[in-house]
């Protein structure tokens, strides 16, 4: 486990009775830029909670790190910027603090150091000029860089993302993700993001994880995403083109429908 | 002069009462209105009433048992029977028209008079008993130092439980904490003002709180200030006018609220 930070091994995950996903072996290594994709409703938040602990698997075993196990290396959640309530009046400096809490431990105040860790947060994601800017007040993509900078603020070793372009224009978008990769490459961040946005993965992500009828595909990017893969999980023509060394996934269903 | 320090005197456990109550209810009720659950605040108000009605219909302990049923009102509240198919905003409406309409028919059957029994299920400010101001006066000391030495991990945790727990925080936990000091502020805040002064403190000084402040702290600190002033305010102002005391509170904060909104819009 030198170098793995996370091992599922037949792992089955569900709420109550009912199981979501089964079979599910999975790792996740030191560097790795995974992605998890998959149709509406598939499992994808199911294991991203089971990786954050707030779910534990039915069968099988879920390993973390031992450092993780004991708290030594944190682990950085992202969520989706829209579960948020943007009626709580809280500046970015105190909703990024939010990610010193756990260490700062229970009847302490904040000190110094937890305040220059959120300010290196807050420079990783280019936000610095906005500490005291009320959270509610930010773009979209401000908001999700401000969830970044939290995450980073605990000074994790992975960063989790929870579908971190949902809701961007294409600007955005390409911005969040061009952040997210600069922290994989220069901060040697372990990145794991949960996507519908499967052109969003095809451009970034080093490996894929599908999830397809209770069942889990994972590989190299190029293994899984391709046409053929495509077409078994969503059910409708798709073509992946290559523009640029950028990759686009057309589904072609409505232009046949249309003749 | 001297009429005013007599009034003071003879009602002095009354006005102690009112700081107490609409102090801790103003304060907890920035997490209601953030949280949005306002809903919840008026059903519980009612369950607890129930509560009321119910021991003294069997001659039992009427606080204890407000707080009781507060408490099994607040944990029915937060579950779902029927899986997905009824909102939870539905099964709240069931447990505030079901303990609407118990109250009333416990009240019915008591062997007290029905005024009688309508002030105590629905608060008389002038019949608070010394008793009744202590034990109010330890439930808010405790429930604001739980507030206050456990703020940061409250407002995480009501602000976004997923993060919180996904940190390691007992977000459940401190959930409950949240939720079993609003209910137990709720519960004897009815006991000691009546179910309408304190739906009004939970609602419209939180919201005063929100307009004029852009900033958390200063929300909680500009609803407690404003919900202690309107009521005291109110009550001298129900004594003076002969006014039922509940409804002169709850206008006495909304006239407040009104000229909040107005500074509001002239700050732009």
């Amino acid at each position: 486990m030198n170098n793995r930070l996370v091992e599922f091994k037949k792992v089955v995950l569900g709420y109550g009775k009912k199981i979501v996903l089964k079979d599910v072996n999975l790792t996740v290594t030191r560097g790795d830029f995974l992605g998890i994709a998959g149709p509406n409703g598939s499992g994808k938040t199911t294991i991203l909670r089971a990786l954050l602990k707030t779910i534990k698997p039915k069968s099988g075993t879920l390993t973390f790190r031992e450092d993780i196990r004991k708290g030594k290396m944190a682990i950085g959640y992202v969520p989706q910027r829209e579960f948020l309530d943007e009626l709580y009046p809280l500046t970015v400096m105190e909703v990024v603090m939010m990610g010193r809490y756990a260490g700062i431990g229970l009847l302490k105040k904040p000190k110094k150091e937890d305040y220059s860790t959120v300010h290196y947060a807050l420079a990783c994601v280019n936000m610095e000029g906005n500490v005291y800017t009320a959270f509610r007040d930010l773009s979209g993509g401000q908001k999700q860089r401000v969830l970044i900078a939290r995450a980073l603020a605990g000074k994790p070793v992975m960063l989790i993302l929870d579908e971190p372009t949902d809701g961007l224009d294409i600007k955005g978008e390409h911005e969040i993700m061009e952040l997210i990769r600069d922290l994989h490459m220069n901060q040697h961040l372990t990145v794991l993001m949960v996507s519908h946005h499967l052109n969003v993965m095809a451009n970034y992500v080093d490996r894929l994880a599908i999830i397809d009828q209770e069942t889990m595909y994972v590989g190299k990017l190029h293994c899984i995403l391709t046409e053929d893969n495509l077409e078994k999980i969503y059910a409708m023509k798709v073509k992946i083109l290559e523009v640029d060394g950028q990759r686009a996934i057309l589904h072609l269903e409505h232009r046949n429908n249309n003749g | 002069m001297d009429d005013f320090l007599t009034t003071i005197s003879l009602f002095r456990y009354a006005i102690a009462g009112i700081i107490l109550v609409s102090f801790i209810c103003s304060y907890l009720g920035v997490y209601i209105v953030l949280k949005r659950i306002i809903f919840v605040g008026v059903a519980i108000a009612q369950i607890s009433s129930l509560g009321v009605a119910f021991a003294l219909l069997l001659g039992l302990p009427p606080m204890a048992f407000s707080i009781l049923f507060t408490l099994l009102g607040m944990f029915g509240m937060s579950t779902n029977p029927s899986g997905k198919r009824l909102s939870q905003e539905a099964i709240i409406g069931l447990g505030f028209i079901t303990a609407s309409a118990v109250t009333i028919l416990l009240m019915a059957k008591s062997a007290l008079g029905l005024h009688e029994i309508e002030n105590i299920v629905y608060g008389d400010i002038l019949a608070i008993s010394p008793l009744q101001v202590y034990i109010a006066l330890g439930a808010v000391v405790t429930i604001i130092t739980i507030h206050l030495l456990f703020y940061k991990e409250l407002v995480f945790v009501s602000f976004d439980y997923d993060m919180a727990r996904a940190l390691g925080i007992n977000a459940r936990l401190w959930n409950l904490i949240l939720y079993l000091t609003i209910g137990a502020a709720i519960a004897i805040g009815i006991m000691i003002a009546g179910n309408m002064m304190i739906i009004a403190a939970i609602i419209l000084p939180p919201i005063n709180g929100l307009i004029l402040s852009t900033r958390l702290r200063n929300a909680f600190i500009i609803s407690s200030i404003q919900g202690v002033s309107t009521a005291t305010f109110a009550f001298f102002l129900s004594y003076l006018l002969d006014l039922p005391y509940g409804p002169t509170a709850a206008a006495s904060s909304f006239v407040v609220l009104g000229f909040s909104f107005i500074a509001f819009k002239l700050r732009g």
